[in-house]
């Protein structure tokens, strides 16, 4: 512990911070997205012309893995040589955020759209109150997003 | 500008002029045709009136059109042709459409042999299936030299069976042979669940057979119907399933054919759709027995000049009307440049209640506005515009995709702007160290007041189109009471919590500050009092009032919803920029490594934009759907839906 905390300059903190960032949205996303696919080729099978909403659906649960991308990008952005230990942990805390709300944001945005997968099979003019179904789960990853970058802001 | 206002047309007409009445609206295509049968029961017109039309005709109209349509969908299906990106209707000609009907006969019977070839390629499918199910269940027997039939002798049985793979083979060989004297165990194969034994025992063996079998979980494997080896067997099977093939393709061959036929069936598909479009509106007519009448909307500016063109042509009456009062009339919506364009937006939503203001002017500005906020690359902006333009050129007039694409002109457009704004040039480095305006990277916190400050500006929008509508259905008081002590109430609120916004200095504010004190302190006052005015106790008056304040909250979560603005705005140029580093990492001192570059480049930016202008595009309406309509917009409208010349493959001309 006294080596982490004592030897190392902040770079690690920061490396850890951009890892967490996207490795635990990136999962939320990945769930997501696989959860409304599997709706929605069940769907296809039947109706092979609604690959396009389908489509739209299916992408929507993958944002949560284009936020946390970006905030590890900035993080890694911001590892210099000469990094102090308090700026490692800011960065490591700013990787948090994006990542645990995207990781549940992003399984249970999937699970919304898969329902909205189902809802536009039995009616093709459902498809903007699914959107708008799965956009509300959407809004907490953003929110997350936003604190994210404010806090990479203060280092 | 605005749902366009509905008169009730009330025709009568002479029965033989009937049809070509019909024909003549169904070519205007602006009148919607109500059912009249409601007359039928009422007391006035009773025994007057009787029902016009011809159910069954239209039922075996839909089932002719239901089977052409099978075919040209099989004809689709099988035969493989280029298809322009751009297909328009094909013009057709009296006279050829007059060819067709002289085939007719013909052609029904075309469709009747591609029926019978469907049902064919079905069964034959069927059959195949059987074969590879029957060819996958004999393959492990394939060493079994024993015909399948053959299952004992005079003083022996012969068996195949398999035992799950936990079993060890060996012990089961070994203990078959050991308690049952003579008899003849041969592995014949094993997979990774199960081994297959051949077993051949005495008579006599059998019920020492039978409990070395129990203990081992053997199972007996029975062919029914098979005569010969497995190996036989299969090549049996594997030929039928050849002949199978060849008997398919010979099937889709002669159905690929018929790609010649395929123009005149469908100008007998759309002719067909039309006489049964005909017939359905006949059926919403009440006749007499020399006159027919016929009831529908049609939008007020055209009445006169239909009315004049059919008294014209025709001896009939005709009766405009304007609608009675809370009879509600179907939306037609008409409005130009930007709020055209997200009409589609909104009718994803619903299309807006009879009474109400159409709301795509008005939100047509911030759709577009915000849209390009969000995807904010100047770059990808001009992509945009050009591929729209593109599209808005190619496809003819009346298309509904074409009002799509204009919205995408104007999407691109402030894309463009906003790019350029903040320097977001396709993501590379050196515009965007010299925005215009300034980098929303560099300083987030600049561009989230900004998104903030267009939130309360949409929201403030949606809160007068609330008293725009108020006045539409002459409710004045309440636009002092739901619209006035909510803009003071919020305004109030908004300037008191100004120093937390940020990079806003909280001393140079502090009057401000102070002044927002007494308009929340004022606002909420009002709100109390005013809020229960329609509960009747009073008791419900003072809740639904205070509870009214908690309203308060959803402002707020309102106006922060709008940092999506900032988010997918960062999102896009922050990506692009990923997009060209990673290009250049590997360094482009190569022929290789150039087009290595640009592919990356390509790949990149293609995905970037697709992703963020689905984003942006979904976000955009989300704003207008959530965060606006719901200040105001009540929806609910049937969409106006006039007998119109609906077809699918070709245009009909006289």
């Amino acid at each position: 512990m006294e080596y982490l905390f004592g030897n190392l300059d902040g770079s690690i903190w920061a490396m850890l911070g951009a890892a967490v960032a996207f490795f635990v949205a990136g999962m939320g996303s990945a769930k997501g997205v696989g959860i409304a696919g599997e709706a929605g080729a069940g769907v296809l099978t039947e109706d092979p012309g609604k690959f396009g909403p389908v489509m739209v659906m299916e992408a929507l649960p993958s944002t949560q893995a284009i936020y946390g991308f970006v905030i590890a990008f900035l993080i890694i952005g911001n590892v210099g040589a000469g990094i102090t230990l308090q700026e490692g942990l800011f960065l490591f805390a700013a990787g948090i955020p994006v990542g645990l709300v995207g990781l549940m944001s992003g399984i249970y945005q999937g699970r919304v759209a898969a329902a909205g997968i189902n809802m536009i099979a039995k009616r093709s003019d459902s498809m903007g109150r699914a959107i708008i179904l799965a956009l509300m789960v959407e809004m907490f990853a953003i929110i997350a997003f936003i604190v994210s970058i404010l806090m990479i802001g203060k280092v | 500008m605005a749902v366009v206002e509905m008169n009730k047309i009330s025709l009568i007409g002479l029965n033989k002029d009937k049809d070509n009445i019909i024909h003549s609206l169904m070519k205007m295509g602006v009148c919607e045709v109500i059912g009249a049968h409601d007359k039928l029961s009422s007391e006035k017109w009773e025994g007057l009136v009787a029902a016009d039309g011809d159910m069954e005709g239209v039922g075996s109209l839909d089932a002719d059109i239901e089977r052409i349509g099978l075919v040209l969908d099989s004809i689709e299906k099988y035969h493989v042709r280029k298809r322009g990106m751009f297909e328009f209707k094909r013009c057709v000609a009296r006279t050829e459409l007059d060819e067709v009907l002289n085939r007719r006969g013909k052609l029904e019977e075309l469709v009747d042999s591609v029926m019978i070839y469907n049902e064919r390629l079905s069964a034959l499918k069927a059959e195949k299936n059987r074969k590879v199910s029957l060819i996958a269940s004999l393959e492990p027997w394939q060493s079994l030299q024993i015909p399948l039939e053959i299952t004992s002798t005079r003083t022996c049985k012969i068996s195949i069976g398999v035992i799950p793979f936990s079993h060890s083979s060996d012990a089961f060989a070994g203990d078959l042979e050991g308690q049952a004297e003579a008899a003849h165990v041969e592995l014949l194969n094993s997979d990774r669940e199960q081994s297959y034994f051949l077993v051949i025992y005495h008579n006599k063996a059998q019920e020492a057979v039978m409990k070395v079998w129990k203990n081992y979980g053997f199972s007996k494997v029975v062919f029914k119907d098979l005569k010969g080896t497995a190996q036989d067997n299969i090549k049996e099977a594997a030929a039928v399933i050849q002949s199978i093939d060849k008997e398919y393709g010979e099937v889709e061959a002669a159905i690929c054919a018929l790609e010649s036929e395929r123009p005149q069936l469908e100008v007998l598909y759309d002719y067909l759709v039309l006489q049964r479009d005909k017939k359905k509106a006949l059926g919403k007519l009440v006749k007499t027995e020399k006159t027919f009448m016929l009831e529908g909307w049609i939008p007020e500016e055209m009445g006169e000049q239909i009315k004049a063109g059919l008294e014209k042509r025709w001896d009939c009456l005709i009766n405009i009307a304007k609608p009675e009062e809370g009879e509600e009339f179907p939306i037609l919506l008409s409005n130009k440049g930007v709020g055209s364009a997200v009409e589609s937006v909104t009718g994803m939503y619903g299309l807006p209640h009879y009474k109400e203001i159409d709301p795509n002017s008005i939100m047509g500005p911030f759709f577009v506005l915000f849209f390009g906020l969000m995807l904010s690359d100047a770059g990808y902006g001009i992509v945009m515009m050009l591929a729209a333009a593109f599209m808005i050129w190619k496809l003819k007039e009346g298309d509904g995709k074409k009002k799509f694409f204009k919205l995408m002109l104007y999407c691109g457009a402030s894309t463009m702007l906003w790019g350029a704004l903040f320097g977001g040039w396709f993501g590379i480095e050196a515009f965007s160290r010299h925005p215009i305006w300034f980098s929303p990277v560099e300083d987030p916190e600049e561009l989230l007041r900004w998104s903030l400050l267009f939130g309360v500006i949409h929201i403030y929008t949606g809160i007068g189109v609330r008293a725009v509508n108020l006045i539409r259905s002459k409710k004045y008081a309440d636009i002092i009471f739901d619209v006035v002590i909510w803009y003071i109430f919020f305004t109030g609120f908004i300037l008191f919590v100004l120093p937390y916004t940020p990079k806003v200095n909280a001393q140079e504010v502090a009057g401000l500050v102070e002044a927002g004190k007494y308009l929340l302190a004022a606002g909420g006052v009002l709100l109390i009092l005013t809020q229960g005015r329609k509960q009747k106790n009073i008791f419900m008056k003072i809740v639904s009032g205070f509870s009214s304040l908690y309203d308060l909250i959803g402002f707020m979560s309102d106006v922060l919803s709008y940092s999506r603005l900032l988010a997918l705005g960062l999102a896009t140029s922050v990506i692009a920029s990923i997009v060209n580093e990673m290009g250049a990492m590997g360094g482009l001192d190569s022929v290789f490594k150039v087009a290595g570059f640009v592919v990356i480049l390509l790949v990149g930016h293609t995905f970037n934009f697709a992703i963020n202008a689905l984003g942006a595009y979904v976000h955009a309406s989300r704003l207008q759907y959530i965060e606006f309509f719901g200040k105001f917009y009540k929806g609910g409208g049937t969409s106006f839906e006039p007998l119109r010349v609906d077809t699918k493959y070709v245009e009909l001309k006289d």
